[in-house]
Order: C-alpha cells, then sequence, then structure tokens
C-alpha cells in the first residue's frame, strides 16, 4: 500500500525529482568511470610492467579522491532530498492528518528515495560503464596509440565500490528522512505554504559601504596575488590574496543585492520596466538569503576551474614535449661539478683547472680512471661489458660541456647593445638565477654528432665563429637577443663572432626541453681548453639501441647492466640512483651518475599526464557537479516558495511569456553571479601562473581554458535549464488556470 | 438611484459613448464543476449588467457560486456557457494572452488576502500595475504618488508589506489596483482580514473611489455592513440571481437595515426549506 503511494507520488512528482535524479546520475556515473581506469590496461599492449605502474599509481590516487568525492556527492544528496521534503511538508502533513503514523510517512519517503535510487544507481552505472568505453580512447589518444584489440571493458571493482559507497549514501539519507520527518510538527507541516520567509532587508547605505569595500578588498587580493607570483605557496602575499580573496567574496554575495537595489531604483527609466521590479527583488532577496552558499558556490567553482586549467597547463609544461625531449635512446650523464656541491663551493669555477684539480683532490681514483679514458664514457662502459655493449648499443655520441671562467651570461647581455633589451632579460626573474653563471660550450664536432644521430643537417661554423643552441621557452628571449646582436664573446682566450643562427638541437635526453643557452665553438677552442687543464664539467653519452629485436624496455635492462659492470653498487659517491628497470647501480660523478631512457621518459611523461589529466577532470567535473546541483535546487526552492507571487502576478494581468522571461532572468542572474566572480577569480589566478610558469615554459594556457570553460558551460548550462524548465512546470498550473 | 445614472450618462456622453451601455454585462452564464459522474453547477444562468460608474455589490451564502461569479469575471476562471461582456468585448472568447493583456489593461482587482508582493516596496507595488502595462517609467513615480495621495498611504510607499498594518496594507492593493485607471475594479471581501476600524476605512475610501474617482466596481461579499457602501446588491442564490436591491436615495444606514431584511428573508426560507 505505502509502496503503491510512494510509485505514485515518483509519477506525479516526476519534475522535482528531475534535479535529483540528475545529480545522483552523473554522480554515480563519474564515480565509476574514474574509479574504472585501472582496468583500461587490458586494452593497451602492456608487457612491460612499468606501464602497467602507470595505470596502478593512476588508479590508486583516484581511489584516494575518491573518498572525498564520495563526502561531496553524500553531502550532495541529502541537500537536494531536503528540497524535496520540504515542497511537499502539506503534502505530509495531510498523510498524518489522515491519521497515518510518522513512521509510516517516513516509510513512504524511504521507498520513494530507494525508488529513485535504484534507478538512478542502475542508470549511472550504465552511463559509467558507456563513460568510461570513451575515457579508454582518451587514454589511446594521450599514449599516442590506438587500440587495436579493442574489447569492452568491465570493471567490477569499480562497480563494486560504487555500489558500496552509494548505498552507503542511501543508508544514511534514509536515516536522515526518518528522523527529520518524525521531528516535523503537525502544525508546521500543514501550515507550511503559508509561512512567508521574510527576507532580510540590508540598510542600503551599509550595502553601498561593504560593497566599495569588498571591491578594495577583492583588488588588494589580486594585487598581493600578482606580486607574489604564487611561485611559493607558504609566501605571506599568498596567503593575505588568499584571505583576502574569501573575506572579499563573502563581503561581495553580503552587499551585491542591496547595492544593485540602491542603484537600480535610481535609475527609474531602467527599473521601471515590466516585470523587472519584481525580478530584481526576487533575485535579491534569494541573494541576501543564500549569501553564504553564493559564496561557498563561487570559492568552490574557482578551485576547480583553476585547478583544472592549471592542472592541464601543468601537464604541457612537465610532458608536452616527451617525444622532442628525448631523441636518443637511452642518456648517461656524468655530472662532474657537483663535486664542488660536496665540497660546499659555489658552482662557478673561476680557472680553467678548477674543476680537475678539486676532483684530483676528493675522488683522485676516479681522476685517474678519467684521465686515462680521456674522459670518454663509452669507452669506460664498452671496456667493463664489452658484449653486452656489442649487443646493445647501435650508435653513440659523447657531448662535454666546458665552463668558461669568466664568461657568465651577465657579462654576455652587458655586451648586447639594446638597453631595452636588457632591462627585460634583467629584470626577468627566472634569468636573474643563472645570470652570473658561466655559460657552457661544446665543440662543434660533438655538436655535429648529437644532430646527426637524431636525424638533423650537420652545421658548419668558421674558425672565429661561434653558434647558440636552445629549445627552452625561458631561454629564449636571451638567446634571440644574443644571436641577433652578433657580439664577440671571448672564449678563453679565443674571440668569437655570435652567428644570427640559433639551433633547437636537444642535447641529452630530459624529461623536457632542456638546452638552456649553450654556445657551439670551433673544436680548436675546445682542444685549447683541454690543454689548458679543462676538463668537461658535465658529459653527455647519448646512445641509439642496435637493431637487435629486442624491445625498448629490454634495452633498458641491458644498459643498466652495463653501467652497473662499469661502476659495482656501493661504489659511488653520490648515492644511488635508480636507473632503467630493476636494477640498481652505485653511482658517482665519473664515468655515469644518471641513465634516462627514451622509453622509461615517455611512459613516465605518460603516467603523469593521464593521472594529472583524470585527476584534474575527475575533481574539477565533481565540483561543477555539486555547486550547479545547489544552485539548481535552491532556485528551484525559490520558485516552489514563490508561488503565490506569481499567482498574484498573473490575476494582475501578466501572462506566461512575461512571467517566463523573469523566471529566466532570475536563473540566470542567480547562476551567472557566483559564476562570474568566480571566473574574474580564476582569470586573474590563471594569468599569474601564466605569466610565471606557462610563459616561461612556453605552453600555451589557451587549450586548457578552452576545455575548462567547454565542461563548464556544458554542466553549467544543462542544470541552468534544467531549472528553468523544472521551475516553468512548477508554475504551469497557476499560468494554465484559466 | 437617480443621481447615480446621471453621474455615468454624463461621463458617457463626455466620452463618446451611447448612454445606456454597460461596461459589464453578464448573459446567462453557467458555470459547472466535477465530471462526468457528478456535476455541480455553481453558477445556473446568472445575468445582469453594471453601467459606468456604478457600485454594485455580490452578497450570498457560502456556496452561492458569488466567488466564482467573480472569478468568471476577472477571468481567472472559464465560464462553462453565457457570454460575459466587458465594454462590448466578449471575454469569454478570448485567449490565454489575450485575457492576460484584458486584465492588466481593464481591471483592477482588491483581495482579501491583500496580495500585495512581500518583497517590493509600497511604491513598486503599486508602480507594477504601471509597469506591466509598459507605461513610460517617466510617468510612473507622478501617478504612483498621486493615487497613494489620494488613498491617505503616500507616508508607507518606502516601507515594505510585513512594516504597514492591514488597512495599509489593502490601501496599497487598493492603490495599485486603480493606479492603471482601470475599466472596472473586482474587489473579492476586501475587509474580509480587516478589523472592524480598517473595515470603515477601506470602505468609505472605496466609496470615494467610486464618487470622486468614478471608479466602476463590483464587489463580493458577505458583509452586509460592507454591501451598505454600495449602490446596489445583487443577492446570489444557488447559482442563480435571486434578488436586486437599490439603494437609490436611502441613507447608507436605511440601505444596511434593507439589505437585512433581505438576508433575514433568505435565512428565514433556508430554515423554512430545512
Amino acid at each position: 500500500m505505502l509502496l503503491k503511494l510512494a510509485v505514485r507520488n515518483i509519477r506525479r512528482s516526476v519534475r522535482d525529482y528531475l534535479i535529483y535524479f540528475v545529480t545522483l546520475l552523473f554522480g554515480v556515473a563519474l564515480f565509476y568511470t574514474f574509479n574504472s581506469i585501472e582496468s583500461q590496461q587490458v586494452l593497451f599492449d602492456m608487457e612491460e610492467t612499468a606501464s602497467a605502474n602507470v595505470f596502478e599509481v593512476t588508479q590508486y590516487v583516484m581511489n584516494m579522491f575518491s573518498g572525498v568525492i564520495a563526502c561531496v556527492l553524500g553531502f550532495l544528496v541529502l541537500y537536494s532530498n531536503r528540497f524535496l521534503i520540504r515542497r511537499r511538508k502539506r503534502e505530509f502533513g495531510t498523510y498524518e492528518v489522515l491519521g497515518m503514523m510518522p513512521s509510516q510517512v517516513a516509510r513512504i519517503m524511504l521507498y520513494e528515495t530507494l525508488i529513485v535510487g535504484v534507478a538512478s544507481l542502475v542508470l549511472g552505472l550504465l552511463l559509467g560503464v558507456l563513460l568510461s568505453q570513451g575515457l579508454s580512447f582518451v587514454t589511446g589518444a594521450m599514449f599516442g596509440t590506438t587500440i587495436k584489440n579493442y574489447q569492452f571493458v568491465f570493471s567490477s571493482e569499480a562497480f563494486m565500490l560504487t555500489l558500496i559507497c552509494f548505498v552507503i549514501i542511501f543508508a544514511v539519507l534514509a536515516v536522515f528522512n526518518t528522523v527529520s520527518v518524525g521531528r516535523y510538527r503537525l502544525i508546521t507541516l500543514l501550515q507550511a505554504e503559508s509561512q512567508n520567509e521574510k527576507a532580510p532587508v540590508r540598510n542600503q547605505w551599509a550595502c553601498l559601504v561593504v560593497f566599495i569595500v569588498s571591491i578594495a578588498v577583492l583588488a588588494f587580493a589580486y594585487q598581493q596575488l600578482i606580486e607574489s607570483g604564487m611561485v611559493m605557496l607558504d609566501d605571506p602575499r599568498f596567503l593575505r590574496a588568499t584571505v583576502a580573496m574569501l573575506v572579499g567574496s563573502l563581503l561581495f554575495f553580503w552587499s551585491l543585492a542591496g547595492f544593485v537595489i540602491a542603484l537600480l531604483t535610481r535609475l527609474r527609466g531602467v527599473y521601471l520596466r515590466g516585470l523587472r521590479p519584481f525580478t530584481v527583488r526576487q533575485i535579491a532577496s534569494k541573494v541576501n538569503t543564500a549569501f553564504v552558499s553564493l559564496w561557498a558556490v563561487c570559492v568552490l567553482l574557482f578551485f576547480s576551474i583553476t585547478t583544472f586549467s592549471v592542472g592541464m597547463g601543468l601537464v604541457e609544461v612537465f610532458v608536452g614535449d616527451a617525444q622532442k625531449a628525448n631523441p636518443y635512446s637511452a642518456t648517461a650523464s656524468s655530472n662532474i661539478w657537483s663535486v664542488d656541491l660536496q665540497k660546499g663551493k659555489a658552482s662557478r669555477a673561476m680557472e680553467l683547472d678548477e674543476r680537475a684539480q678539486t676532483l684530483k683532490e676528493m675522488q683522485p681514483a676516479l681522476y685517474e680512471d678519467g684521465v686515462a679514458h680521456d674522459w670518454s664514457m663509452a669507452q669506460k662502459l664498452q671496456q667493463a661489458a664489452p658484449e653486452l655493449w656489442e649487443q646493445t648499443i647501435g650508435s653513440y655520441g659523447q657531448v662535454n660541456n666546458y665552463e668558461v671562467p669568466g664568461l657568465s651570461m651577465g657579462s654576455i647581455v652587458d655586451r648586447v647593445d639594446d638597453p631595452e633589451w636588457q632591462k627585460s632579460i634583467r629584470e626577468n626573474d627566472t634569468i636573474a638565477v643563472a645570470i652570473e653563471q658561466n655559460v657552457q660550450v661544446i665543440s662543434l664536432e660533438e655538436f655535429n654528432t648529437a644532430r646527426e644521430m637524431q636525424g638533423q643537417q650537420p652545421v658548419a661554423i668558421g674558425a672565429d665563429e661561434c653558434a647558440l643552441v636552445n629549445n627552452m621557452a625561458i631561454t629564449q628571449s636571451l638567446t634571440e637577443g644574443v644571436a641577433r646582436s652578433g657580439a664577440v664573446l671571448n672564449v678563453s682566450g679565443a674571440d668569437l663572432t655570435v652567428r644570427p643562427e640559433i639551433y633547437d638541437t636537444q642535447l641529452y635526453d630530459s624529461a623536457m626541453l632542456s638546452t638552456a643557452f649553450v654556445i657551439v665553438v670551433p673544436d680548436e677552442v675546445v682542444a685549447n681548453m683541454k690543454a689548458a687543464g679543462a676538463i668537461p664539467n658535465t658529459s653527455s653519452l647519448n646512445m641509439m639501441y642496435a637493431d637487435n629485436g629486442l624491445t625498448d624496455a629490454e634495452n633498458d635492462v641491458q644498459l643498466a647492466r652495463i653501467v652497473a659492470a662499469a661502476q659495482p653498487v656501493g661504489s659511488g659517491a653520490t648515492g644511488d640512483r635508480s636507473a632503467a628497470a630493476d636494477i640498481r647501480y652505485g653511482s658517482t660523478y665519473w664515468p655515469v651518475n644518471s641513465v634516462y631512457t627514451a622509453h622509461e621518459m615517455i611512459t613516465q611523461s605518460f603516467g603523469l599526464r593521464m593521472m594529472i589529466t583524470y585527476l584534474a577532470l575527475y575533481i574539477g567535473l565533481v565540483f561543477l557537479l555539486s555547486t550547479a546541483a545547489i544552485l539548481a535546487v535552491q532556485q528551484m526552492s525559490e520558485t516552489v516558495d514563490s508561488q503565490n507571487r506569481y499567482r498574484m502576478l498573473w490575476r494582475l494581468g501578466c501572462d506566461a511569456r512575461m512571467i517566463n522571461r523573469s523566471l529566466l532572468a532570475q536563473v540566470l542572474v542567480y547562476f551567472l553571479a557566483p559564476l562570474g566572480l568566480a571566473v574574474c577569480h580564476s582569470a586573474c589566478a590563471i594569468w599569474v601562473l601564466s605569466n610565471v610558469m606557462f610563459d616561461a615554459w612556453g605552453v600555451p594556457v589557451l587549450a586548457p581554458i578552452l576545455m575548462a570553460s567547454v565542461f563548464t558551460s556544458v554542466i553549467y548550462g544543462a542544470y541552468l535549464l534544467i531549472t528553468y524548465f523544472a521551475s516553468r512546470s512548477v508554475l504551469k498550473p497557476i499560468l494554465r488556470s484559466a | 438611484m437617480a443621481e447615480i445614472t446621471v453621474t455615468a450618462n454624463m461621463r458617457e456622453i463626455e466620452g463618446g459613448f451611447q448612454p445606456t451601455m454597460p461596461i459589464l454585462s453578464v448573459r446567462q452564464v453557467e458555470k459547472a464543476f466535477g465530471g462526468r459522474d457528478s456535476i455541480t453547477r455553481a453558477l445556473a444562468g446568472v445575468s445582469f449588467d453594471v453601467a459606468p460608474g456604478e457600485f454594485v455589490a455580490i452578497m450570498g451564502p457560502s456556496g452561492s457560486g458569488k466567488t466564482t461569479l467573480l472569478n468568471c469575471v476577472a477571468t481567472i476562471d472559464k465560464v462553462t456557457s453565457g457570454q460575459i461582456l466587458v465594454d462590448g468585448h466578449d471575454i469569454t472568447q478570448m485567449g490565454r494572452r489575450q485575457l492576460a493583456k484584458f486584465r492588466r489593461d481593464e481591471l483592477g482587482f482588491i483581495f482579501q488576502d491583500f496580495n500585495l508582493l512581500d518583497t517590493l516596496t509600497g511604491f513598486e507595488n503599486i508602480a507594477l500595475g504601471l509597469t506591466i502595462k509598459r507605461v513610460s517609467p517617466a510617468l510612473i513615480p507622478r501617478k504612483v504618488e498621486d493615487i497613494a495621495a489620494t488613498l491617505g498611504v503616500k507616508d508607507v510607499l518606502r516601507k515594505y508589506p510585513y512594516q504597514m498594518s492591514g488597512g495599509q496594507k489593502q490601501r496599497i492593493a487598493a492603490a495599485r489596483a486603480m493606479v492603471s485607471d482601470p475599466k472596472l475594479i473586482l474587489a473579492d471581501e476586501p475587509t474580509g482580514a480587516l478589523d472592524s476600524r480598517s473595515s470603515a476605512v477601506m470602505l468609505e475610501m472605496l466609496e470615494v473611489l467610486n464618487e470622486n474617482l468614478g471608479a466602476t466596481i463590483m464587489m463580493v461579499t458577505h458583509d452586509s455592513f460592507a454591501a451598505s457602501f454600495s449602490n446596489r446588491v445583487l443577492f446570489l442564490r444557488d447559482g442563480l440571481v435571486f434578488n436586486e436591491i437599490r439603494r437609490g436615495t436611502m441613507s447608507r444606514e436605511q440601505f444596511f437595515a434593507r439589505i437585512m431584511e433581505v438576508i433575514g428573508f433568505l435565512g428565514g426560507e433556508a430554515e423554512h426549506a430545512a
């Protein structure tokens, strides 16, 4: 009997249930989708553990966040449900007048919750399963591969997790409903409709003052934010900006309605037209009562938009150029200069033979070994494991960076005759850090070998010329200025004219494009420096794997074995570092203290990209969903509570078109006010970040911002429309009664 | 009655209308509720005319159909059959949008529960009657202040309904009904929610509207005292006009006594029937 009543109730109030249902549906679908990422890996060729790891790690992080997300969704369900109860207080009152026990009424509510809950759970899971199929293709695109053997993926783990989560949410909901229905007094239930909330009316002058203060506080927040540059999050300016932003936004929403009313009522020509006075007052009373939720919605929106855009931007910074940054199968590096760090000295050599002297003093054996091999890492490694080397390494080339004492970037900048450019370089914080360091030079021969290995044409320069290599965005303007100037540089005695071309050759495998203002000099110049006692500051041995039928991952293991043979575990001075696969080897200043392989770097960057992208999507979408749902529920309750007002308007002779237009204006303003402020905040934050980071790393921020706006428009738009049409249908019986 | 007819005729001649044309003409109006099995006829063929400048009260016991009649004239409800002509236009044949336009252009409402919008100030509540008619904003403040001055509520224009007394609210509502110069003011138990002092003020105000501003008023009430302020009282019973009395040259007290007689007769007959 009660069940029948519940079913009939739902059928009758389908529209009321719509927001609740849609929210649950999306919630369940997102929850399932992002918890099923791990199961996608069956679609890809996962013969290597490293790649499988990527999925596991991503899934782990997702699961961690799912806890938070579940709480958010739970809150949302309770919140939307409160609206349903509110709307039907009178109905419950009638049941009780007819002699139903409060517990029976609660049971009707429970049945209704269950029916809608189960329906949205089933449909949500279906949608989730479909969405996760779509997501696999996105994953494939990120991987840079297409899915060859497509199969339908169903994650029973994600399914169970979703099920458990939502069963818990429904259980809490059921308890909540029972308690709240039981707690209402009959009289309040029956008189629910006639109780007219007294809208707080604020003093106009107070609102005016507070509004101006709020704008000032927000301006202060933006100014602090811009000054802090958001580089260090523990910067007191960043903290001040955060607090000012929160306080400013709260004051803004507190005073917004009063301010607008004060303004509009003075502009009678604008105000006294059609239903405007009503529409404006309606919005104002809603904003005044719900300013705290509007504030919360605004902050959440700001957070999700920023997280999303910045997250996606960061992905590009970290992994955007993974392919280009790793042109070689592998690079073994040796950072001899770091011995100076050990000694507590500045990393700036004053004499040509300073590095050699330090190494000789601190690691005499290593120094002797290096000299014996003429600092050729290939020779040393080849000797250690000749057969493995033969089998694994196809071609190789070493790039030795020599430091030129007394030739700092700053001194080169001074030599360029362009004051404006000099000023811009000097004022760039990122360059300023390194401006007094000595520049690095490499020999033309080594440079051309490196170019040849990645299929680039060799370069020719004259005996009294040098050329610049750069592929980092941070140092691009510096390099361009110097190249343009045709300045003459003194490289340990030789006067070399800078050629106008800039080469973008990546000199070693790395997480990102990392050739920063390197100077290519004629071979004789380097030979002279060596003769004067210089040893390489850093050396990179770039290798291409032989065509030996092994996979990249297997070759990585072989390479690690070669390195391990050259320098047994524990022999190192800078501690152990893991290189390829599982083999750990002792690291030292020479011959090898780190190995990067293209396969490893690209897999890692893929993993990072997947994780950040999905996390940004997950958090961004759920927050968007929550805020939109909260606004929708609030606006719906407002319409329901205002039915008498609309009936009045209708009697006064407002037709459906006028009333619907007013309704649309209300919904639009109510949705767009918090969004507008959040977009302002986000724009400021993203602008600061893009100035500091993205510009520096040469990443276009437009794409993630565009994506964020598409998602925002779709979700927000959907809720806005649902709210509008549901509100309309609430008023339909009123507007149709004639 | 004579004096009323004279004033009414005078105005009509000035306006260029035919002197005899009623502003409201209700003809054989029937209204039935219910479905196939049980039909209740709230109005069973009501007919009457209201001349311009008249103040007509409609009385009758609960269930006599007086509110249904008002709702039908107000175009809030639809008749089952019959015609209602306002200023010569048959409102029973109008579409929904036309009706809305008709309501805002031709009618003014005063309800028992005031029906002011609680989020709007007194000024805005009155102005709403004009803004929805797309009256030029420049003209609105003046009109609102004039009518508020006439009805003695100028000092509450800046207040919200919850800051006003019942009488003030009702007068604001009357001002809203009047401000747009409607052809016909419909009042549904306007004193129903007021204490006796406020009721008297309210009714005197309706009298002022009628006599000084020339408003045509149709008022539904069950209160004989309220009805005694009108020019003519129609008694409704079981969906039909049962009786009609005109005030003519009677004083208000005499008219009140006359109304009480009719009600007494109605009650007696009801007892007799029981």
